[in-house]
């Protein structure tokens, strides 16, 4: 029951960001919907793939890449590119907890210099580094798949 | 920039001319408003290719864009400056319908140069106020994913809040992107420090306050430039991204050194 209610909440939180994102982003208000359903969908898949036991890169992967195929139903009904849904739907999935951790670690290191310190700062920012290389890749693939050199739009 | 090879006047000029003019005015705005390349080429060929061009050539770099067409043995070239990079999908979307229609034969092309200068002085949707509640709740929503509560959620939106006020105030000075990231960062951090106190999640508020300032846009466009090719434009993106990244993490030690954090 915890699983399915943080698998919710982070769907729920997920669609937040994302549509936070769209509006930053100063994206047309009939996308925000949307991009609400590609943020909810990324980040609810993301936390039921890790629930199954699969890694945290390997599911950013496999979520970033649905949420890329699904922003093609928008792209088609909307005319619009498909990074306007993607690019906010994504972003909820972004590594600041590694991120921000690798950040501090290298600079607590340069206090301390301890080795310990040092070796788990590398670790998070390998981290951060795979799971920004997952989004990054996901979002392209399916329109790397469905976009065979196309010379219009 | 424009040059000809023939002085002689044509009868065609004018219409290659005005059809070339609006459409690499077009990729511009497209490309200044966070467009990966790919789709601006393919938005000004779209919008070309159907004035009878018999080719067209387009070279992007990542301040200019460059297009030269031929027809009966003429050339026509135009170079375009690209002021700055920002990112508003709104400007993004208008180009990308009206180059769909234009390419479907739905726009007559007396009316393009119009239709895109109505593009270019389109404002934002959103007042600052707005973007700055919807930046807080985007960032509250980040402390929660990480596994704060709600306390978490409040202390980071009011934090980040405070961040992008202090972004819209510096960048309605037009002090540099840099500047205005770094200066921003740490006025999210240091509010996040303060705020950190009401939570126990102390380090998600002050992860998750930043986040707004991510540079989303201009990496994931030069991942995609890179794998598709473009390298020069790619790599060029990609370390105006990483600068904003260097910059976010400067205001945010400078920050948290400040409150003896580290």
């Amino acid at each position: 029951m915890d699983a399915v209610i943080d698998v919710v909440v982070k769907a729920v939180f997920g669609a937040v960001a994302s549509v936070g994102f769209a509006i930053l982003f100063n994206a047309p208000p009939p996308t925000l919907r949307w991009t609400a359903a590609a943020g909810a969908l990324g980040l609810g898949l993301r936390a039921l793939l890790m629930k199954a036991g699969i890694s945290i890169e390997l599911a950013t992967l496999l979520a970033a890449t649905t949420v890329s195929a699904f922003t093609f139903w928008p792209h088609r009904r909307l005319t619009l590119p498909t990074h306007i849904f993607s690019i906010p739907g994504v972003i909820n999935m972004v590594p600041g907890g590694f991120a921000f951790k690798a950040m501090t670690g290298f600079m607590k290191y340069a206090g301390n210099s301890d080795p310990e310190t040092f070796f788990t700062a590398w670790r998070n920012g390998l981290t951060t580094f795979y799971i920004l290389l997952a989004i990054a890749f996901g979002l392209v693939l399916p329109s790397l798949f469905l976009r065979i050199d196309k010379r219009t739009l | 920039m424009q040059t000809e090879s023939s002085d002689a006047p044509h009868p065609k000029k004018t219409t290659l001319e005005s059809v070339m003019t609006p459409a690499i005015r077009a990729g511009a705005i497209m490309f200044g408003s966070g467009a990966e390349i790919d789709k601006v080429q393919r938005a000004i060929t779209s919008m070309i290719s159907g004035s009878g061009a018999e080719d067209l050539h387009i070279l992007v770099a990542h301040n200019a864009l460059m297009a030269s067409i031929t027809r009966d043995n003429k050339i026509l070239t135009q170079v375009h400056r690209i002021d700055g990079h920002g990112v508003d999908f709104n400007k993004v979307a208008a180009v990308y319908q009206l180059a769909r229609e234009v390419h479907s034969g739905a726009c007559d092309p007396e009316d393009l140069h119009g239709r895109v200068e109505a593009i270019q002085s389109k404002g934002p949707l959103y007042s600052k106020s707005v973007v700055a509640g919807a930046v807080a709740a985007a960032c509250g929503a980040f402390a929660v994913i990480f596994g704060g509560g709600p306390m978490a959620f409040l202390a980071t939106a009011v934090a980040a809040f405070i961040g992008a006020h202090v972004r819209f105030l510096l960048a309605s000075m037009r002090y540099n992107v840099v500047l205005i990231f770094a200066a921003s960062a740490f006025a999210a951090t240091l509010a996040a420090t303060f705020l950190s106190s009401l939570t126990v999640h102390g380090d998600i508020v002050q992860t998750a306050s930043v986040l707004y300032l991510i540079p989303g846009v201009p990496l994931i466009d030069s991942f995609e430039e890179l794998i598709r090719g473009y390298l020069t434009v790619g790599l060029t993106r990609g370390v105006m991204g990483l600068i904003m990244v260097m910059a976010l993490t400067m205001g945010m030690v400078l920050a948290l050194s400040l409150r003896g954090l580290f």
